[in-house]
């Protein structure tokens, strides 16, 4: 029997496939999927036959001729042939472990720490024996105490109109304080369909957040979480008009659903508010406060002071 | 293994050094803080309770304000639906406006405090003179806080903020020590300052505060480089010194040039203030490429930070900063060519980019690639000329080219000119050497972070382009403006309206025969050096043909890299010439070179002095369709300043021409405090008092549309001095009148 030889080694043909297919489905994730096939199988054999022997006839030759100097010259530009350049490539890597060490810690272990130490706030002022949520009610937008305890609740409504300033569903804060046991480890939906402004704080991160003024609209976030307890604070702002808040969340693996009530647990009363606050400043936890009314980012021009150029 | 060598008498006086200026900074800080708490104490409101309050009618803080006192701020309207046309109901206010809240807050114990602002706008907070928020940005209204450790004691809070129009909203809260939750100043804690107090003080007190903690550790960082630098090792500096004297004779008549002749001259480039405002921004924490003009990149923002903390921002300090670049860079220059053609060639260079009329003259522009830039391009060739021993130096100079042309893209033309050169004279032989491989190698990376925004913000590209083969026809023109620019005969052109025609041509024609005798030595003359002859002149050429094809306009400070090449082609001309030279004549070569450096330096005096007894300094309005129109380099803008300073408005809008943003030279100029603030005519704050335009056909079509933009007959022209009026168009307020805040009764 006479073994057929391929003029060209397999590896350079299914090389040359994989380039034609990879820049055709590049093309169609731009244009649109409508000529998928057709591409896909043009693609596949204009790559085998025409691209992959010609990356196997120009890529030997290159190599064999700018090998060897491009080595030379990436030796040389290295500056490792000296002993000058090799301390100073020391020095480089010595200097670039502790700008990534002080990166890790102020923007990984710093976070982390202060997610900690939060979480052991909420579990030290906890109550063991009832659950729910801690509620708090601000009368005002700008959350400055003191705040009227409405003591626990295990339902999601709207404070009570004798409760609210004016009597009047408007420019008031409430705040739900508690401990959240999650069942196992994994990656938490936190949200629901608010009016108007939401944050929910899983050990004082940032779970979910939409603070700004608007029509009644879904507000959704998530977290990787361990299995165990859990601070949970859930902020809800109302400036005038409709006052809707429809919480959820969503385990790992599973549908959203309502907060479940058993993994709640309230905060003992008067809890610490101003201790966490603080603890979220120092350790990071503050994310930038978001514009309420439009331009809703700050956009590339963030920083510039009032009536600036642009 | 030592790191740095040094005998142990160096080390002591280092040592003792970095003692002594840390002390000083820090005795200094200290002692500035106490000035401002003095100045606080000796205005209090003894016995009465609450916080001053200073009420400007503008969001800038310029203008009289008036004085009330209050409790501690908690203060809210809600937001009102804007009025319907025509109708504007009483107690709603159609503009912004700005106040500052001080008082002494005094901590009941010691420990950490939360401190906290929820308010729109800009937010600054002041606690014993130190910044504890610094958000002073067009946001709405938000949490701003801060954690303080402090001691039992009065407590000197400056609280500054602007308010929208239509809105309401401010409230000053802390926790103290043991506090459950976040809480009102109680009044019985506050105490106010009186109305004698002057907030414009206390901000100047609190820059000479922020001075001395910036030089808190740059005066030994400065200490430590000069260590480094000279007082390692006295006697090799003092042989150094000796060594190279002509050179520092040379540097020196830069100093006196480019700090001297800079300042006789009105005016600043808006274009240069636009950095300077930059630098501010920088140090309130701005981001790099945010705010960005993408460009421009951010290095020269941050080089002028510097100045900015230490002074604030003012004309001298960039036009300072712009002269200290430029000494670098002729330091550099001078070691290249040291190093590459030997020592006449080196001192005759430094020589003439000390002395040709044009490089004086556009030094006087702290714009960046006037400054900052040639000190990227003489580094670069520095670092490229060390890599022939150390071959890694060229990623680094290709990363300093690179930065230069992140800084502007006329940059881009010329490492390609150079590159150019290099491949012709060498006849391609240079890419054999790992030097140009490690210079693209380097322009490549310190380009990734500006390919990178350019990348991800596809929605805020600029029209980068100026690539327009059309003005190739202009060619003539643009090759006439370098010619002229070079004795700085423009200068002359824009008092007079006339060239000095017997002078004119002097420098073009020396550059001419300079150009014959290298061109004669590449013929008959060759030898090792004429390949640095050639490469000049090819870049040169290359330059000219490219810069109508990038350049927008023949605007002459697009002429810089070619007045460079220009400057070290004299030099190596007059090098030549004497090294050519039978040893009889070199003295007369030698004299010919000091003879034409003082035409250069007579130059420049004809061109000012005697353009100022011709005109009394007044420039006249811009003719030549070829240069840009709104150049606002050779503008009156600091008698301006002082023209509007003097009529007292409290808010002017200015007429902008994308980044010469006269507003902010205006600001500039008058240094801080403000007297007025100067804003974008679009803007619209609605509290201008006054309007300024070029007095140009684009200033005027900008007015017609401020004019339009308003109630008709809102504003009406107002004479100028004739010194300015040539130059500007002056818009006065007549109706309505601008007052401040009245629907603040009621609610505070």
């Amino acid at each position: 029997m006479v073994r057929a030889r391929l003029p060209v080694k397999w590896p350079w043909l299914v090389l040359g496939a994989l380039l034609a297919v990879a820049s055709q489905i590049a093309w169609l994730m731009e244009h649109g999927w409508a000529e998928a096939l057709p591409r896909l199988i043009a693609g596949l054999a204009a790559g085998a036959l025409l691209l992959g022997p010609f990356l196997a006839w120009v890529l030997p030759r290159l190599r064999r001729r700018l090998g060897p100097p491009a080595a030379r010259l990436a030796w040389q530009l290295s500056g490792l042939e000296t002993r000058g350049g090799r301390k100073a490539w020391l020095i480089s890597l010595l200097a670039l472990c502790l700008a990534s060490g002080g990166g890790m810690y102020w923007w990984w272990y710093r976070p982390n720490q202060g997610a900690e130490k939060i979480r052991q706030l909420f579990l030290a002022h906890a109550e063991q024996t009832s659950s729910g949520l801690s509620t708090l009610l601000y009368q005002g937008l700008e959350m400055t105490g003191p705040a009227l305890d409405l003591g626990v609740q295990r339902d999601w409504r709207m404070p009570a109109l004798e409760d609210l300033p004016g009597e009047e569903r408007r420019n008031f804060v409430v705040r739900w304080l508690g401990v959240l046991t999650v069942p196992a480890d994994g990656r938490y939906g936190f949200g629901g369909a608010v009016d108007d402004g939401l944050i929910i704080l899983v050990d004082g991160r940032q779970a979910a957040a939409d603070w700004h003024e608007g029509p009644p609209r879904q507000v959704w976030g998530a977290l990787a979480l361990e299995a165990g307890a859990h601070a949970l604070e859930i902020r809800y702002r109302q400036f005038h008009g409709g006052a809707s808040l429809h919480l959820s969340w969503q385990p790992p693996g599973l549908e959203r659903g309502p907060l479940p009530l058993e993994r709640l647990k309230p905060l003992k009363p008067d809890p610490p508010l101003a201790e966490m606050t603080g603890l979220r400043l120092r350790y990071g936890l503050m994310p930038e406060p978001v514009p309420i009314y439009p331009p809703y980012l700050g956009g590339r021009f963030w920083r510039l002071p009032w009536y600036a150029l642009q | 293994m030592a790191i740095i060598r040094a005998s142990l008498r160096s080390w002591l006086l280092l040592l003792t050094g970095l003692v002594i200026l840390t002390g000083l900074a820090w005795w200094q800080a200290w002692d500035a803080r106490r000035a401002v708490l003095e100045y606080a104490s000796a205005h209090v409101q003894t016995g009465k309770r609450g916080m001053g309050v200073w009420l400007y009618d503008n969001p800038f803080q310029t203008g009289e304000a008036r004085f009330f006192t209050k409790p501690p701020p908690n203060l809210h309207k809600d937001r009102l639906p804007p009025p319907e046309p025509g109708h504007l109901p009483a107690k709603q206010r159609p503009y912004p406006f700005a106040w500052r809240w001080i008082g002494f807050i005094n901590a009941p114990a010691q420990g950490q405090y939360l401190l906290g602002v929820f308010a729109p706008e800009g937010i600054r907070l002041y606690v014993d003179g130190r910044e504890a928020i610094e958000r002073w940005e067009a946001k709405s209204p938000r949490d701003e806080m801060a954690l303080l450790k402090l001691e039992p004691g009065p407590h000197l809070i400056d609280l500054a903020n602007v308010q929208r129009e239509h809105r309401l909203e401010l409230t000053l809260f802390w926790a103290p020590p043991g506090a459950r939750d976040r809480e009102l100043i109680p009044i019985d804690l506050a105490t106010p300052l009186a109305a004698t107090a002057s907030p414009p003080r206390l901000d100047v007190m609190y820059q000479a505060l922020l001075r001395w903690r910036a030089l808190l550790w740059l005066l030994p960082l400065a200490w430590l480089g000069l260590w480094l630098l000279a007082l390692r090792n006295p006697q090799r500096t003092r042989r150094l010194l000796k060594e190279h004297r002509w050179f520092l004779a040379i540097l020196g008549l830069a100093a006196l040039l480019r700090l001297a002749w800079g300042a006789t001259v009105h005016g600043i480039s808006g274009e240069s203030a636009f950095f300077a405002w930059r630098a501010e921004l920088v140090l309130q924490g701005a981001w790099p490429f945010q705010g960005m003009n993408t460009r421009v990149g951010p290095f020269w923002d941050y080089v002028l930070t510097l100045p900015t903390v230490l002074f604030g921002p003012t004309a001298w300090g960039l036009r300072a900063m712009a002269a200290a670049m430029n000494l670098l860079a002729m330091v550099f220059a001078y070691r290249v060519l040291l190093r590459e053609a030997g020592k006449p060639t080196a001192l005759a260079a430094a020589l003439m980019l000390a002395a040709l009329p044009a490089l004086v003259m556009f030094s006087r522009m702290p714009v960046e690639f006037m400054a900052l830039g040639p000190l990227l391009f003489f580094a670069g060739l520095d670092l490229f000329s060390l890599a022939r021993r150390k071959p890694p130096l060229a990623v680094l100079g290709g990363v300093l080219w690179g930065l230069g042309m992140f800084n502007h893209s006329v940059f881009v033309v010329f490492p390609a000119t150079l590159g150019l050169a290099a491949l012709a004279v060498s006849r391609l032989k240079v890419l054999k050497s790992p030097i140009p491989w490690g210079a693209a190698l380097g322009f490549g990376l310190a380009m990734l972070p500006r390919l990178w925004d350019r990348l991800s913000h596809p929605e805020v590209q600029d029209d980068l382009s100026f690539l327009d083969p059309a003005r190739l026809r202009e060619l003539g023109g643009f090759v006439m403006s370098y010619l002229k620019a070079l004795d700085g005969e423009l200068v002359y052109q824009l008092f007079t309206g006339q060239l000095l025609i017997f002078t004119w041509w002097v420098i073009p024609a020396v550059l001419a025969a300079a150009a014959l005798l290298l061109v004669w030595g590449l013929i008959f003359r060759r030898d090792d050096g004429s390949w640095l002859e050639a490469a000049l002149i090819i870049a040169l050429v290359a330059y000219l043909l490219m810069a109508p094809l990038g350049a927008p306009t023949a605007n002459p400070r697009y002429f810089a890299y070619a007045l460079i090449l220009t400057a070290l082609i004299l030099g190596r001309a007059w090098a030549r010439s004497w090294q050519w030279s039978p040893p009889a004549i070199r003295k007369g070569v030698l004299a010919g070179l000091l003879a034409f450096s003082c035409f250069c330096l007579a130059s420049l005096g004809v061109n000012y002095f005697y353009a100022h007894l011709a005109t009394g300094g007044l420039p006249l309005a811009w003719n030549d369709p070829l240069l840009d129109h709104t150049s606002d380099a050779w503008m009156n803008h600091d008698l301006l300043a002082r023209e509007l300073a003097k009529r007292g408005y409290p808010v002017v809008a200015t007429a902008d021409y994308w980044h010469h943003t006269l507003h902010l030279a205006l600001n500039l100029y008058q240094g801080r405090p403000l007297k007025f603030q100067a804003v974008s005519w679009a803007s619209r704050s609605h509290t201008e008092r006054a309007a300024v335009f070029y007095n140009s056909p684009e200033g005027r079509r900008i007015m017609r549309e401020f004019i339009d933009g308003h109630k008709p007959k809102e504003f009406r022209q107002s004479p100028l001095p004739p010194s300015l009026a040539n130059k500007y168009i002056l818009l006065e307020r007549v109706g309505p009148e601008v007052e401040h805040p009245s629907d603040l009764d009621g609610v505070w």
